[in-house]
């Protein structure tokens, strides 16, 4: 029954039932669309189809010899969008809604004769969707592709706007769909660039104290930036806490990163093996346990890197700081003490 | 020229003429003005930097001190525009470093900016002064170290919104102990933490420093010192933060905010602790700017805050206002000209504020000067929108963000037609418009006959078909920027309307219907646009001419079509020849 659906418009007949398809909210196989056709036949969507008509030309009314039905359906004139009395807000919704339909495959097309006058009245099948018979998802709107359009969203919105009891229910399904996700209903996939905020905003409130978690670090998902500095370097560095899965591969790279700042010494090397993080290796690590590594929690307070689990400390480290040993006596006690609490 | 005016005199006249278009204007009376005019104009604005190139910038006006230039288009702030689309400033400076040695300033938006561009900047303009990159991305910290250690004259450096790529916290001391002269600094975007003393030190020298915007990390230890160094700020942007509230600082703040008598722009406000904000009111009743679309203070502490602030000219806010608030401000604020409200969970399924369409109502009611609005909400209807419509005929910006698309309007469950036909037809100076909600053609019929003066507008999940878009083309006399995307317009409105577009700057349309082949049709015709078919789904000669492409643009220029494209962006050939289409 699909392949009647997706290259045959011509089928009045099929009309209610591929209209309707704008509350398929998986993809689009017939069977749904058949199955809910019956709900749509009281509205009598086929009225409401899309029609290109010539610009200007066309009166408000859509004379059907001028408009060319997109889906090569009868022309006569129905209710257009400008008629809001009818359908109410299924109007432009179920315009769209019929196109879903004809979206089944989620890659139609509509084509006009280049610039040139429309043969009106054909009723010719304007377009073809694309490989025929597939009835692909349209996938996350993130493609924003031209073939997705913006037909299916509205159709789901329009449908469930009006106050008729039956769309009412389907209400939460369509709206969380989007547009012809094949999700599940009660996910609301969202729209790429919906609703128009700068990115720049998202991610400033992202990090505002809106109780977000902070672990995106600085730089959104899938990584873990925080800043290291090191007494006495001028500048710091950043690090991807993230691709690093314990305390050794970290150190390691921070003495790669650092090597060239240690006092008196460049390019240091050879550091001995390490079989564990011990506070006292990592003094041995940073060039003669003249440094220490540490870091600042969320609560602010730093802290002796090594002594909590390397998932706590990911999650906790907002900063890295190689601080000289003198500096870090007086941190021992309170990590210890901080841990004990969080135990 | 047959006569002896003096060009020494008509120059001088001149100088006394600003704007662009009236210099414009000068420049077509005759060859000798167009000639005299163009050796003494000093400011050059570009509105799509693709538009003519910097060669023909150049060879028209030799002597420009001042350039602004826009890439990206518009679009790009939410994602739709793919990254590497272009709009590089470096061709740009590159060529003005050998054009324009005493080029004074650069403001630049959406653009990709490279360290390599700052450093020519920095190197090759002696009397660089002012920095503006609004916006933009491509350069990191370590081009801003160039730029503070070698522009000597730099009063203003200015990176709002811009992403920058923090390598290093310590450019702000690039700023040699000799340099006194910043007037103006937004480092609002730039997410490291700065070395604070080398802040301090850099407020405290320059006597003139009018503009501060800090960033987030700026602790709240901090503030008062800084406005101790510069109770001459005029404008300030910091946070408000603290982890804890300790009496010192709160009298500390108090007093450096009670110091700063200038002070008339407020922004920043992350992290706000509530029990901090009453020592801004001592200088709410001299703020005319209050930005607080970062700030999560809740209505009860806004209220108390804005009500205080009766000179208020912009506001900008989260929907945590809520109506109440919004009467609050509509009371007590009655020089207001602009208000955005921004959505504080623009994602969340419920509304989770009481902010309705009401809370503008009452604000176009009771502010008579308000002229610009935009406004997040969840639902809006036609009565509304004429209300607001009917009260503020003196709007010029409207832009309307109903969340949920295609919302009716909520009583009626009609669509919002009528109530933005409203806002077109009363609101005759209206330059600028946003539609959102449920729509129909019929909107756009009334936005064609009434938009006279509407110079851009943005559509988004809107209109039935292409009589929609070809009311738009063909009414909209002063149309300059049309961007669309996901509405039902395809070839035939465009096509009917291809003369149009070489009178705006540009068009977008992505998610649309308008067939490649359409696209290169327009291409030929129209050999003074480049018509952009971007297409990262793989080269558009792969589908059928009839299919629609991605995203579209089209822009006029004098430049033909660009070099500088990514794989995924096609210019239409603009020679039949080369086609066999």
């Amino acid at each position: 029954m699909s392949i009647p659906l997706e290259h045959d418009y011509i089928g009045l007949s099929e009309a209610p039932s591929m209209e309707r398809a704008s509350d398929k909210i998986s993809s689009a196989s017939s069977s749904t669309i058949s199955s809910e056709s019956e709900k749509s036949t009281a509205l009598n969507l086929r009225e409401t189809e899309l029609r290109l008509g010539l610009p200007g030309s066309e009166s408000p009314e859509r004379k059907p010899q001028l408009g060319v039905s997109l889906f090569g359906k009868d022309l006569e004139d129905k209710t257009n969008g400008y008629s809001l009395g009818s359908l109410k807000g299924f109007v432009s919704g179920a315009k769209r809604g019929f196109s879903d339909a004809i979206d089944g495959s989620g890659k139609w097309v509509f084509s006009v004769n280049g610039g040139s006058e429309v043969d009106l009245g054909k009723g010719a099948v304007l377009f073809s969707p694309r490989g025929g018979n597939g009835v692909k998802p349209l996938g996350g709107l993130d493609n924003n592709s031209a073939q997705k359009s913006c037909m299916p969203g509205p159709a789901m919105k329009d449908v469930a706007a009006p106050s008729s009891p039956k769309p009412v229910q389907e209400k939460k399904p369509q709206a969380s769909a989007a547009n012809e996700h094949a999700s599940a209903p009660a996910a609301k996939a969202q729209v790429v660039g919906w609703p128009p905020i700068r990115s720049f905003r998202k991610n400033t409130m992202a990090s505002s104290a809106k109780n977000n978690e902070d672990a995106e670090g600085k730089s959104g998902l899938g990584c873990l930036y925080v800043k290291v500095s090191m007494d006495g370097a001028p500048y710091l560095r950043k690090v991807d806490l993230k691709t690093y899965c314990n305390y050794m591969e970290l150190s390691s790279a921070l003495e790669k990163m650092f090597s060239c700042f240690t006092i008196g010494q460049c390019g240091s090397h050879g550091l001995p093996g390490r079989d564990g993080l011990t506070e006292s290796h990592l003094m041995d690590l940073l060039h003669g346990s003249e440094y220490v590594l540490t870091y600042e929690d969320k609560d602010g307070d730093w802290m002796l890197v090594g002594d909590v689990p390397w998932e706590m400390f990911t999650e906790s480290c907002k900063r890295l700081r190689i601080m000289k040993g003198s500096e870090a006596i007086g941190l021992a006690p309170r990590a210890m003490e901080k841990c004990k609490n969080r135990n | 020229m047959g006569y002896s005016f003096p060009e020494e005199v008509l120059e001088h006249v001149l100088s006394f003429i600003d704007s662009d278009s009236d210099r414009n204007s000068v420049s077509l009376v005759c060859k000798s003005w167009h000639d005299i005019e163009r050796w003494c104009r000093r400011r050059l604005f570009v509105g799509n930097c693709y538009a003519v190139s910097p060669a023909i910038a150049i060879r028209r006006f030799p002597e420009l001190r001042s350039v602004s230039l826009k890439g990206k288009p518009h679009f790009a702030d939410f994602n739709l525009v793919p990254h590497e689309w272009g709009g590089y400033a470096y061709p740009w400076i590159a060529a003005f470093a050998e054009a324009y040695p005493w080029l004074e300033e650069l403001r630049l938006k959406r653009m990709v900016v490279s360290d390599e561009a700052l450093e020519l900047i920095a190197k090759k303009f002696k009397n660089f002064r002012v920095l503006v990159m609004y916006s933009c991305e491509g350069f990191s910290t370590d081009g801003l170290a160039t730029i503070a250690a070698n522009c000597r004259n730099l009063k203003e450096l200015d990176l709002s919104e811009s992403e920058v790529d923090d390598v290093s916290e310590n450019w702000l001391c690039q700023f040699p102990d000799s340099y006194t002269s910043l007037e103006s600094l937004n480092i609002t975007s730039l997410s490291s933490e700065i070395r604070f003393s080398g802040l301090e030190r850099l407020v405290g020298r320059c006597p003139n420093l009018k503009t501060l915007k800090l960033s987030h990390s700026v602790p709240l230890d901090l503030l008062p010192n800084l406005l101790q160094k510069a109770p001459q700020l005029v404008e300030l942007g910091s946070g408000l933060h603290t982890k804890e509230v300790h009496p010192d600082l709160y009298s500390k703040l108090a007093g450096a905010f009670s110091g700063c008598k200038g002070l008339k722009r407020l922004c920043g406000l992350w992290d706000v602790v509530p029990s901090y904000l009453p020592t801004l009111y001592p200088i709410c009743f001299g703020l005319t700017s209050l930005n607080l679309s970062d700030a999560p203070i809740q209505c009860p502490e806004l209220i108390k805050l804005v009500s205080q602030c009766q000179n208020l000219q912009r506001l900008w806010v989260l929907d945590y206002i809520e109506d109440t608030g919004l009467n609050a401000l509509a009371e007590s604020c009655k020089d207001l000209r602009e208000l955005r409200v921004f959505p504080s969970d623009p994602f969340g399924q419920e509304p989770n504020v009481s902010l309705t369409e009401q809370g503008l109502v009452s604000v176009s009611a009771g502010c008579p000067k308000l002229h610009s609005v935009l406004y997040f909400c969840r639902r809006m209807s036609n009565v509304a929108l004429s209300t607001i419509a009917r009260n503020r005929p003196n709007l010029t910006r409207f832009r309307l963000c109903i969340i949920e698309r295609f919302c009716p309007d909520y009583i009626t469950l009609e669509p919002l037609d009528v109530g933005f036909g409203a806002i077109v037809e009363h609101c005759k100076d209206l330059k600028r418009l946003s539609l959102s909600g449920l729509l129909t053609d019929r909107v756009f019929e009334y936005i064609g006959s009434h938009g006279k003066k509407l110079e851009m507008l943005s559509l988004a999940f809107a209109g039935d078909s292409d009589l929609g878009l070809h009311h738009v083309l063909s009414g909209c006399k002063s149309l300059r920027k049309l961007e669309i995307r996901d509405c039902p317009f395809g070839d035939k409105a465009l096509l009917e309307n291809a003369a149009k577009l070489e009178t705006m700057r540009s068009l977008w349309m992505s998610a649309c219907q308008v067939s490649y082949r359409a696209c290169k049709l327009l291409g030929q015709k129209m050999p003074r646009l480049n018509v952009e078919v971007i297409a990262e789904q793989g080269h558009p000669d792969l589908s059928p001419d009839e299919y629609p492409v991605e995203k579209l643009y089209i822009y006029r220029t004098v430049s033909g079509p660009r070099s500088d494209m990514p794989s995924f962006v096609w210019t239409m050939d603009k020679n039949p020849a080369l086609r066999s289409s």
